[in-house]
Parts: structure tokens; sequence; C-alpha cells
């Protein structure tokens, strides 16, 4: 079995984006705290839900950066 | 203050009985299931005459055999295959075809009276004449007049006299009626309550000519309708939650699916009004089954569903702006709701689970034309025998029997007439 090579490169690109999906969430939080006049503590206290609204963002941007990463390809190859 | 039995402990007593940790004071009809109740009948059987052995005389023979306070001494039906299947049941019983011949009998302490709404007024008065105590089935009467002559027969008798609401014996009706009078939903504000079934409410007939006795319930001679064969057990939940009757009914009616021959409405819906301005509306439509039955007790703090024994609070438990989010999200509704400002709370039902109030309800979907289990009905014939033993007649049913049909049938009066009618001061008797 051939070993799988992650670059440094490819795990910095991840981090970034989780780095953003979480950042949005956190954006996310706040507003619902505005919308629904909750408390602002909640920006701490439901890390939990952030946290998870992060991964949920993360995993929905999957299929759209590999549709991307596709497209990419097949222009690439044409270009040759 | 006597408690009332456990169920363990009334199960082995009796065989069948509900568990309500109440103090009897608040609800002293039920004194026939407390165990001093239980300890004054210890060993004694009330000898009773059942007539009209059809599907609820039927219901309530099979439940008596089970009770070591009753002891079926009659049967009086004038349908023989209905005498002949109760009298399987009771083989020792005698058989009447005539009622007067049964009320004549000497044996027979008490009876009770499952015949077509039609019957009940003229046999619970005869009975009364007879010396007899008396367990007639709902609705009271056929007419208010009816009731009030009943009423002023039963006065006179000294007899004891009960009435087939059962809802008074319904553990989670006490429960629940016990948090309403607590203030456990605030004010109560409105209720609402509805009955749909999808059948032509028809039974089978064996030959033509029997078509009006079989089907009673179809034809205005005998019965009036939905009014009285339904209705008439959930506004009782009404007078019950508000210590206090309605002033005055509105209602609708016609006949809309069923268009057989009958003459009584297959749909009906009929708006009561009490003094302090809360409506209680009652709908029935025999055409459709969706909704199944409902009765609600709707206050300013909370709302409390009787059949499904639930309470829900206006003021569901805090919940956090993403925490809400995320629900509205898994709800589905963010796409048709205005994501801003403070109308987020839109005007949708309540996603409140709610809490229980009783443990192990039984529910029914309200489509048996008999009777359901465990809905008070077998608590209801006991404390019948329990009175006749003792002669004391069970507080408040004869009352609450009394205007829920008075209301039953002003409210159908109403919906034949399509106008507003007021339940009079002379029609306020007790
Ligand atoms: N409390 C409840 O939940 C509940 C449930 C079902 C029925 N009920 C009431 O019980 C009553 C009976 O209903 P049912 O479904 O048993 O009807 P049913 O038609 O099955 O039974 C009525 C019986 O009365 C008999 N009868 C008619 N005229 C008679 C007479 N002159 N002498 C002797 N017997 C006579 C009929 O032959 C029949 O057997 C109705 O008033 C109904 O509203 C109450």
């Amino acid at each position: 079995m051939k070993d799988l090579v992650i670059s440094g490169k490819r795990v910095k690109t991840e981090l970034l984006i989780a780095l953003c999906c979480f950042v949005c969430a956190v954006l996310i939080n706040i507003v619902c705290i505005i919308v629904y006049h909750s408390q602002w503590h909640e920006i701490f206290s439901q890390i939990g839900f952030t946290v998870l609204v992060a991964v949920i963002l993360y995993v929905l941007l999957l299929p759209i950066r590999l549709l991307v990463l596709l497209c990419k390809k097949i222009f690439a190859k044409r270009n040759k | 203050m006597d408690k009332l039995l456990t169920r363990k402990e009334f199960l082995s007593n009796l065989g069948s009985m509900f568990a309500v940790g109440s103090a009897i004071s608040l609800f002293p009809w039920l004194t026939s299931c407390t165990e001093k109740g239980q300890k004054e009948i210890e060993g004694q059987a009330a000898k009773l005459g059942i007539i009209g052995t059809g599907s609820r005389g039927q219901f309530h023979i099979a439940n008596l055999l089970v009770d070591k306070s009753a002891r079926i001494v009659a049967l009086c039906d004038d349908y023989e295959p209905h005498l002949q299947a109760a009298a399987a049941m009771c083989p020792d019983a005698k058989l009447y075809s005539d009622y007067h011949k049964l009320l004549d009998d000497k044996d027979v302490d008490g009876v009770i009276i499952c015949t077509p709404l039609n019957l009940h007024a003229p046999m619970t008065i005869d009975s009364f004449r007879a010396g007899k105590h008396v367990f007639c089935e709902k609705s009271m009467a056929y007419s208010i007049q009816d009731c009030k002559d009943v009423i002023a027969e039963w006065q006179r008798s000294g007899k004891v006299f009960v009435v087939g609401q059962q809802r008074l014996f319904d553990p989670k009706y006490i429960k629940a009626m016990e948090l309403i009078h607590s203030g456990a939903i605030g004010e109560v504000v409105g209720i609402r309550n509805y009955w749909y079934r999808n059948n032509d409410w028809r039974r089978e007939v064996p030959s033509p000519e029997l078509e009006r006795r079989i089907n009673w319930r179809l034809y205005n001679e005998s019965s009036r309708g939905l009014m009285t064969e339904l209705a008439c057990h959930q506004l009782q939940n009404g007078s019950w939650a508000m210590d206090q009757y309605p002033e005055c009914v509105t209602g609708m009616g016609s006949i809309r699916f069923w268009k057989d021959g009958r003459e009584v409405f297959d749909n009906v819906a009929v708006t009561y009004e009490y003094p302090n301005g809360v409506h209680m509306t009652f709908e029935s439509i025999i055409s459709n089954k969706h909704f199944g039955m409902g009765e609600f007790i709707l206050g300013s703090e909370g709302t409390i569903d009787l059949v499904k024994g639930i309470m829900f609070s206006e003021q569901p438990a805090y919940r956090s702006g993403i925490e809400q989010f995320l629900m509205q999200i898994k709800q589905g509704i963010l796409s048709n709701n205005a994501f801003a400002g403070s109308s987020w709370s839109q005007e949708d039902a309540s996603t409140d689970p709610g809490i229980r109030f009783t443990d192990k309800i039984i529910t029914t979907d309200g489509s048996s034309s008999t009777g359901a289990t465990n809905d008070g009905s077998v608590e209801l014939a006991h404390a019948f025998c329990h009175a006749v033993i003792t002669g004391q007649q069970p507080d408040k049913i004869v009352k609450e029997a009394y205007y829920a049909t008075a209301l039953a049938l002003l409210g159908d009066q109403a919906s034949h007439e399509k106008s507003t009618l007021y339940l009079e001061e002379s029609d306020r008797i007790l």
C-alpha cells in the first residue's frame, strides 16, 4: 500500500479554511444574539454550538471545493 | 383527609382503578374510590338491573361482572338478540322485555339505563317512582324540560342518581382540573373541543324495518345527534374547568357528506360564551378524522391537553439565540420567515413538547361509540354501586350532567336555527 502524503501547504490551507468557518460561526452566533434578543455572554457560553456550526460550514464547503478543484483540473488539461 | 387509593392498592380490591395523589376533599364524588369508601361497602353488593343491553349496556355488564360490589340480578331489552347476548354474560339474571316489569321486581335496588336518548327521561322518572336508584347514561334527557322533570322526580324520590359523565372519574381529567384550579396555566382564556371521525356512524341492520331502532342515533325522534352523543362529554370539561356555566351559544350544522337518509347533522360547529367573556368551541365532522379528538383548556400562562394529559407552557424553557436558529433550520421554517427584527417569533404553533402530568396515560382517538377503556367508566359504575349500598348521593355528578346536557341541547337548537340562544335563568336549576 502506498503512503498517503499530505503536504504542509495542504495542512495550512485546511487550517485556514477551518479558521474561516469558525469565524463565520462566531459571526452567526453574534447575529443570532441580536436577532433573537438573547444574551451577549452566549458568545462564550454557546461555544459548543459555535463549533458545531463551524463543522457544518466546513462540511458544506467540501463539495463546493471539490467542484472547483475538478473545474480547475479540466481547464488545466485543456490549456496544455 | 382521605387519600385516593393508589392503582396497585385498588387493583387488588377491585380489579381496576386509578392512581391519583389528589386530596379527596377537592373531588368529593370520588369517595367510593377511597380506602374509607371501600371499607363502607365491604362484603356488600348492589343488586342491579340493566335496562338496554345494547353495546353500552354490555360494556357496563362486562365491567360490573368483575366488581365485587355489584350483582346483576335483572336484564331488560325489547330487542331479543341484545337481551340474549347479555343473558349469555350473566346467566343467573332474570330477563325482561318490558322495563316496567323489571321495575316491579323487588330484588332490584338500582337500575342502569342504557337506551336511546328519547327514553332516558321516561325510564328514569318511572324508575324513581318505583323506588329504584338510577344510573342513566348520558345525555341526561332529550330536552331541557325533560331534564328538569327528571331532576324534580329525583329530588322527590330521595334516591341516588348518577349520569354517565365518566370524565369526572378519569385520573387525567382529575389531575388536569387540579392543576387548572391551582392556577398552573394562569387565567382560563379559552376552551377548545373537537371530535372528528371518518365513519357513517351506522350500525348493521338485519332487516330494514329495524333501521330506526338500531340506528336511533341518526334520527331526530330519538337523538339530538353529535351534540348529545359527543359534545355532551366535552362541554362538561369547560364547566368543570371554569366553575361556571356559559350564558349563550351560537352554532351551525349541516348534513354535508352522509346524505343517506339520516336526519341529524354530520358536522357541527358551535361556540359558547361564559359570563367572563371566555369562549368554548365544539366542532365535529364525521367525514374526516385528521384531527381525531381534542380537548384543550387554554390559559394565559399555559395550555392543558386533556386528552393526552400534557401541559404546555406559554413561556417554554429559555433557549440561546444560536440554539433557536438551529431549531428553526431543523424545522425548515427559515425559508418562509422574515429573518430579522423582533417579529421572528411568528404565529406558528408552539413547538414546546410540554410535560406529562400523569404517568401511564391511556389515550383514545375517540373512534369507539361504545366507550374506551380506562376512561373513568368503570369507576363511575363502581361509584353507583357504592351509592346504592350506602344510600349516599355522590356530589357534583347530577349538576355537571344537567348542565352538560342542557348546553348540548341548546347548542343543537342553535345550530338548527343558526341563531344565538341563551341559557335562561329558569334553566339554571341546580
Ligand atoms: N358514556 C359514554 O361514553 C357512552 C358511550 C356509548 C353510549 N352511551 C350512551 O348509552 C346509551 C345507549 O347507547 P348504545 O350505543 O348502547 O345503543 P344501542 O342501540 O347499542 O343500545 C340501546 C339498547 O336499548 C334497547 N332498547 C330500546 N328501546 C327499549 C325499550 N323500550 N325497552 C328496553 N330496551 C330498549 C335497544 O334494543 C338496544 O339494545 C345512549 O344513550 C348513549 O348515548 C354512552
